[in-house]
């Protein structure tokens, strides 16, 4: 028995909240980190979803 | 009732980052002359300031507080798995992330003594075009009509390969998101 594929889409609009992890030896590198503050990050899209039933 | 779907994507993450005020130095440019280099954590800017002559070797700026944005388009593929009780239904899923930078912008004033100018730098040095990441989400969804839902989608997504590509230092970027959609059937 064959299986059935339903296909959707679904625009949204996101908030997200951003951080980083920094590799270095640098200690240049590393201050720079210590100085930063992450702002509210917003993402928008569409999302294509195929049901498999 | 349980059902297993996959699910391509397509969205426009925008990150924007303070960076505080600090002392920027001059150094030799990858172009081969001398500017300050302004470090992020997406890689190197180089500031030619407007105000003074071609900086030497070693000379100082100060800069003030800076705005940091970088804007990506990723296209995730991730497997999910419906779990459905009456109109509401919970899809939790994982997947794997491609993200291709499509622009950075760096805003930021620079000042000596006498002088400052506002500076904005749109091209790092270091940075990659292309990274990878890994995301999972766990979508509740309630169904309005045979046509119709809204959704909310709590996500993760960590970076398993770096948005630098020079060898002093490696950046992983990770967020966490909250999004509200509408499904549509097709």
């Amino acid at each position: 028995m064959g299986s059935k594929v339903s296909w959707t889409y679904t625009p949204f609009v996101s908030y997200e909240w951003a951080q980083y992890r920094i590799d270095s030896d640098l200690p240049a590198v590393n201050s720079i980190k210590q100085g930063n503050e992450h702002e509210p990050s917003f993402s928008t899209g569409v999302l294509l979803t195929g049901q498999f039933t | 009732m349980k059902r297993g779907c996959s699910s391509p994507e397509l969205f426009i993450p925008i990150q924007p980052l303070t960076l505080h005020l600090r002392k920027i130095y001059a150094v030799q440019s990858p172009s081969g002359d001398y500017a300050y280099k302004y470090i992020t954590s997406a890689g190197y800017g180089y500031i030619r300031p407007g105000f003074t002559v071609a900086p030497a070797l070693g000379d100082s700026l100060l800069t003030a507080e800076a705005e940091h944005t970088l804007r990506h388009i990723t296209v995730p593929l991730v497997i999910k798995y419906k779990i459905k009780r009456g109109k509401f239904s919970i899809m939790p899923g994982a997947g794997i992330a491609a993200n291709f930078l499509t622009g950075t912008k760096v805003e930021t004033e620079i000042k000596n003594t006498s002088d400052k100018e506002t500076v904005t730098i749109t091209k790092l040095t270091g940075a990659k075009n292309f990274n990878w990441s890994l995301t999972t989400d766990a979508e509740m969804q309630y169904q309005l009509n045979n046509k119709m839902s809204v959704n909310l989608r709590p996500a993760f997504r960590y970076a398993i390969s770096s948005i630098t590509r020079n060898d002093d230092f490696q950046t992983f970027p990770y967020a966490f998101g909250v999004g509200l959609g509408m499904t549509f059937k097709f």
